[in-house]
């Protein structure tokens, strides 16, 4: 991966967030989370009338005494959060000014699991390209905060994106459930539909942070060319002229907009991540905007 | 197969820029790109593989350079190897052809028989070429196969009263040939000359050599009225020719004259009047008769009606009077104007009003037409600029003029200036014509910007030239208009006045082409003796032309005879800046529809 800075102007941005409850509904165990939720708690907060259903072993019998209605206790439920951060590290995050996609993608990675390791939660991260490769693996605490940097550091650029292999990957070394953030340009092949059904289906929660650039709008292509693909080296010819430049963005548009409403239906995050945009900007108001952090 | 011209071979190089251009154009800057996934979402993109467009690629070059090379195959003239069956002959057709031969029978006639026995003895189907020899070669018929049309053709020629051009005809027939190897007919009375005898072409002679007496140029006789008719002579000595002028039917001289080897001039009285056209016979006939007879037209200069209107300038009154104009000096009361007249204005007086319609020479006073500009006086000027081409000022000496004090005009825009000094113009010149070709119509006018009692221009030798210069110029004379026109050779000339091409009408009757060359009408090609007419007007006029050879005795060598036949055919007669055209359009095509349809179109 290349060089990234992570520096003070970025944890000043995240120093104070922290994930939005909502997301550790899938939490397992207890954490700095607190959820309202029925039942043992550490922090009384409500009473509510018992419904069919509820555990009878729930309703506080003092109340029922005194009232001689069935009364549940609801207390502040504090639950732990499993972030995963997945990294695309392959050569097409590799174009980019002023900085690369996967500078970016770096950056936002640390960004993430910084407020993680902030409030407590467990942080997973590993990169991708045709496939996952090493993952740093509950990671607790700001001083893991080094072995993210590192990892995405020592992690090589290259090869072709196979977004459904890294996640197929994935679920079968994850052991907990939890957010699992997929940072890359979503510009491969295959689509990004069936990787994304997977970990839902897995019951995990996606966080998708798109990483483009200008020269992936066609910035600057003008006249005869010779377009290279930079994953698959294949080659076509075009005469770039301004309806072709406009018809092209009209599809990649549409393309982000498609993986947008696709998170959106399904109640998951989407976050664009123009690498002109700093990455502290784009997490502080970028994902608190979309309710991922507060 | 054979070349014809070989040389065409090195329009292959034409390949190189070709290839070069297809590379250059294709060589596509690489960009690379993230993914292709969006620009290969194209119908285009999905019907055609990367195989399809590889072919269409090199389809694109190979297609022009087939055209590169149809073109040179063009160019080079392909023909198949000769057959036996083919005639190409060049007859010439000049005047001298017109030469009665022992029998009674022309030149002409006698090759018109040698070309008939050679179609006669060609081989059935054999492919003629016929082309006349004459000042312009024509070709009479090309690769005809049918006897019958080559035959009407060769027997509706006639000689035409031109020089030879056997280079330019033999240069025609041989683009028609299909190899340089067999030798090409040429049928001429004119086969002495060794520097036509080039490799491939024979000569076979027509006629004896005869003796010839001819008019080789008329003029007017100086000291006494008449002709001077130059006559020349070649072949005999002590011959007395008889010379008689005639206009229509009447017979005005006539006289003899005893000639000499080479030239002669023999003059001949007549009183002829301006613009009478006239004919010089020359008898005894010989056997060459076209020059016998010469047609000319007397000049017919205009004559100069002058009102000189002045409070006694004695020096303009002295240049005025020539034999030749019909001068009236008047006072300003007496004088009316004429618009037939000259009116030369000397010093008009304040309150003058005059039309803008005649032909004035106005000399300092004040402006009589409200013309021109009022600019204050200027002292002490000498011409420091002038026109030295217009007529008014030829042969007229500037550098010795002074004048001493200007009268004030100013030029108007549209008039032209011929004399300046420095800013101040001198001299000048307004021309307002209704008819460009008429000079008596409509508003002419040379201003003079000064008293000649303001200068010292009366004084010089160029005082007269100028004025009757002016005068000439206002008239509408010319110079030539005082030569006898006679025509005695080509091309036929007009001294006429002109503005543009015109139709003229040759003696036959019929209407041929004429162009104008400085000022005057030129024929480019005239084939008849006798008088040519340029319009209908009274403002055009008729001259005459008599085509006069130069002299030369006509003669003959040795007959030769051997006829090659072959056959050709040529891929394409076209010129060769139609071919190139024709492949430089088609290259242009082929980059249009290969190359443009072969890029990506996202649309």
């Amino acid at each position: 991966m290349p060089e990234f800075e992570f520096g003070a102007k970025d944890l000043r941005a995240c120093q104070r967030l922290v994930y939005a409850a909502r997301i550790a509904t899938a939490a397992e165990t207890a954490g700095g989370h607190r959820v309202r939720r029925s039942g043992e708690g550490s922090e009384f907060l409500d009473y509510r009338r018992y419904v069919a259903g509820d555990d009878v072993r729930r309703i506080d019998w003092t109340v029922f005494a005194r009232l001689r209605q069935p009364y549940i206790r609801v207390v502040q439920h504090e639950s732990v959060l499993y972030v995963s951060l997945l990294v695309d590290a392959s050569r097409s995050m590799a174009a980019g000014t002023p900085q690369s996609k996967a500078a970016l993608a770096c950056r936002l990675a640390c960004a993430l699991a910084y407020v993680a390791l902030g409030s407590g939660d467990h942080v997973t991260a590993g990169v991708f390209a045709e496939t996952l490769g090493p993952l740093a693996s509950d990671l607790r605490g700001r001083a893991a905060l080094q072995q993210v940097v590192a990892l995405l550091h020592g992690a090589p650029l290259g090869g072709r994106t196979d977004l459904a292999a890294a996640v197929q990957a994935f679920c079968e070394r994850s052991r907990h459930r939890g957010l699992v953030v997929l940072i890359s340009d979503f510009l491969q092949p295959g689509g990004y539909q069936e990787p994304i059904r997977r970990l839902l289906a897995m019951r995990f929660r996606v966080l998708a942070v798109q990483v483009l650039d200008a020269v992936d709008w066609g910035e600057g292509l003008e006249g005869a060319l010779r377009l290279r693909d930079s994953e698959t080296g294949q080659e076509t010819e075009i005469i770039a002229n301004e309806q072709h430049i406009t018809e092209y963005r009209r599809r990649l548009r549409a393309h982000a907009e498609g993986l947008d409403a696709y998170c959106c239906r399904r109640g998951q995050f989407y976050l664009y991540a123009p690498t002109r945009e700093e990455c502290a900007r784009l997490v502080a108001r970028g994902l608190r905007q979309r309710g991922l952090l507060r | 197969m054979n070349m014809l011209v070989p040389s065409a071979l090195w329009w292959l190089l034409a390949a190189v820029p070709v290839v070069a251009l297809f590379f250059l154009r294709r060589r596509f800057r690489v960009h690379e790109v993230p993914a292709l996934v969006f620009w290969l979402q194209t119908e285009r993109q999905a019907r055609f593989g990367q195989f399809g467009r590889r072919l269409r690629r090199w389809l694109s070059l190979l297609v022009e350079l087939l055209i590169v090379l149809a073109l040179v195959a063009a160019l080079t003239e392909p023909a198949r190897p000769g057959t036996g069956r083919e005639l190409t002959l060049v007859l010439d057709d000049s005047a001298t052809m017109q030469t009665v031969e022992a029998g009674g029978r022309t030149r002409f006639a006698l090759a018109k028989d040698v070309v008939l026995d050679r179609l006669n003895h060609a081989p059935s189907g054999a492919a003629v070429t016929l082309v006349l020899a004459g000042r312009p070669p024509k070709l009479l018929v090309s690769g005809e196969t049918r006897p019958e049309r080559v035959r009407a053709a060769l027997l509706s020629s006639r000689p035409r009263e031109v020089n030879p051009q056997f280079d330019r005809a033999i240069a025609l027939a041989e683009r028609r040939r299909s190899t340089r190897s067999t030798p090409l007919i040429v049928v001429s009375d004119d086969v002495e000359d060794p520097a036509r005898s080039a490799p491939g072409v024979e000569w076979l002679g027509i006629g004896q050599r005869h003796p010839n007496v001819g008019i080789a140029a008329i003029a007017a006789a100086e000291g006494a009225p008449g002709l001077d008719i130059i006559l020349y002579q070649s072949g005999c000595t002590g011959v007395t020719a008889v010379l008689t002028i005639s206009s229509g039917e009447r017979q005005l001289a006539q006289t003899s004259v005893s000639l000499q080897q080479g030239p002669t001039v023999a003059h001949l009285g007549a009183d002829l009047a301006p613009g009478q056209p006239f004919k010089v016979q020359l008898g005894p006939p010989d056997a060459f008769t076209l020059d016998n007879t010469a047609y000319g037209m007397w000049p017919s200069p205009a004559t100069a009606r002058i009102d000189l209107v002045t409070n006694g300038n004695l020096f303009l009154t002295a240049a005025l009077e020539q034999p030749d104009a019909e001068l009236r000096t008047l006072t300003w009361p007496q004088w009316q104007p004429e618009a037939t007249r000259i009116a030369v204005l000397d010093h008009p007086p304040p309150g003058l009003r005059l039309n803008r319609h005649g032909r004035f020479l106005v000399i300092g006073g004040t402006d009589p037409f409200g013309l021109l500009g009022n600019e204050p006086g200027r002292e002490d000027l000498t011409p420091s600029q002038w026109r030295p081409d217009h007529p008014v000022l030829r042969d007229v000496d500037l550098l010795q003029w002074h004048v001493t004090r200007t009268a004030g005009f100013g030029s108007p825009p549209a008039a032209q200036v011929l004399v300046r000094a420095g800013e101040v113009p001198l001299i000048f010149s307004v021309l307002d014509r209704d008819d460009p070709t008429d000079p008596q119509c409509g508003f002419a006018a040379v201003f003079v910007n000064f008293d000649f009692s303001d200068s010292d221009v009366v004084l010089r030798a160029a005082f007269p030239v100028f004025l009757w210069n002016t005068v000439e110029w206002l008239i509408g004379r010319r110079p030539e208009d005082d030569q006898i026109a006679s025509g005695t050779g080509t091309p036929l000339s007009f001294g006429a006045r002109y503005s543009r091409p015109e139709r003229v009408t040759a003696p036959s009757g019929c209407e041929v082409s004429a162009y104008l060359d400085e000022g005057r009408l030129t024929l480019p090609f005239p084939e008849e003796a006798g008088f040519y007419t340029a319009g209908a007007s009274p403002h055009q006029a008729i001259r005459a032309v008599n085509y006069v050879p130069d002299g030369r005795v006509t003669g003959v060598a040795e007959p030769q005879s051997s006829i090659v036949a072959h056959t050709s055919w040529a891929l394409f007669d076209w010129p060769y800046w139609l071919l190139l055209v024709a492949g430089a359009g088609m290259l242009l095509l082929v980059e249009l529809v290969l190359f443009q349809s072969r890029v990506v179109r996202l649309d």
